[in-house]
């Protein structure tokens, strides 16, 4: 557990500070906001088609120890590339950076509350693995089209 | 200055992803680890950081801290505390981690969650298993169930 979280959070740091040093050069932070968001809706599936590998016997099992770590690791990489740029987005409405910060970090974490709940009580136990991953993925994908709308 | 708020806000991280890693291992090891357990446990510390993060956006709104002003300055208030010293946020993360850990041990040995293994030793259970994820359930014959 401990290799995985420092995986996540090496993911976050790296995520993060590559998107704070590219933000001020960046000429469209909502585009490429709605591209890491794209990312996010086919990493499910990027997952499940690991899984589908690794159950099939194609890969060794110690592979599994290399790759999942680094699977976390991009997983913490999107989710800190995509929160300075929420950020900017946020304050570029004319909020102040403690309230930009307090309240996205503060949205970000209900929304990781209550997917953690219902993963684990509902989508894992009814759907399986597979189907969890595939109702992430639709999710994700709403999200991407409401940004799209927006745009 | 804003140096030392850096290097604390670096020890701070590394002390809280610390008592995270270790007071998650307490609670897999009493709750025996199913994903509902985990699931609850990070949900419940997902909230309350939220919780604490909106709670500290609404503190900082009548500071006067426009945009751009004093950030550094709203952190070194917070880390310092204000009236007492001791309630400062230097303090509360490990005192608060050494309480969740305190309890989490006394939890140990006297709390038998669902899905907790027992001792198919015991002459006096059928163990039954059903399939799907659902944990081993222990029905002791002496209540007469079969």
């Amino acid at each position: 557990m401990g290799l995985l979280i420092t995986a996540y959070i090496i993911g976050l740091a790296i995520g993060s500070g590559l998107s704070t040093h590219k933000l001020r050069s960046l000429s469209s932070p909502f585009l490429c906001f709605a591209g890491i968001q794209f990312l996010v809706a086919i990493y499910p599936l990027l997952l499940l088609a690991i899984f589908t590998l690794f159950s099939s016997g194609s890969f060794p099992s110690w592979g599994a120890n290399f790759l999942f770590p680094l699977l976390i690791l991009g997983g913490g990489f999107l989710g800190g590339f995509q929160f300075p740029l929420a950020n900017k987005l946020y304050l570029e409405s004319g909020r102040r950076v403690s309230k930009s910060a307090g309240l996205v970090y503060g949205l970000d974490l209900v929304g990781s509350c209550l997917g953690a709940l219902l993963a684990s009580a509902f989508l894992l136990p009814i759907l399986g693995i597979p189907g969890t991953c595939w109702a992430l993925a639709l999710i994700n994908c709403g999200a991407f089209f409401i940004l799209l709308l927006h745009f | 200055m804003k140096k030392r708020i850096i290097f604390a806000l670096f020890l701070i991280g590394f002390a809280a992803i610390l008592g995270q890693i270790i007071l998650m291992r307490e609670l897999l090891i009493v709750f025996y680890g199913n994903e509902l357990s985990t699931g609850v446990v990070l949900a419940n510390w997902l909230i309350w950081t939220s919780a604490s993060s909106l709670g500290a956006e609404k503190e900082t709104a009548g500071k006067g801290h426009p945009f751009g002003g004093d950030e550094y300055g709203l952190c070194r208030d917070s880390l310092r505390g204000n009236d007492n010293p001791c309630l400062s946020g230097i303090f509360r993360i490990p005192l608060l981690e050494l309480s969740s850990l305190a309890v989490a041990n006394f939890s140990r040995g006297s709390h038998r969650p669902y899905g907790a293994p027992q001792s198919s030793a015991r002459s006096d259970c059928s163990t039954v298993t059903l399939e799907g994820g659902i944990p081993p359930l222990n029905i002791p014959r002496r209540f007469g169930i079969s």
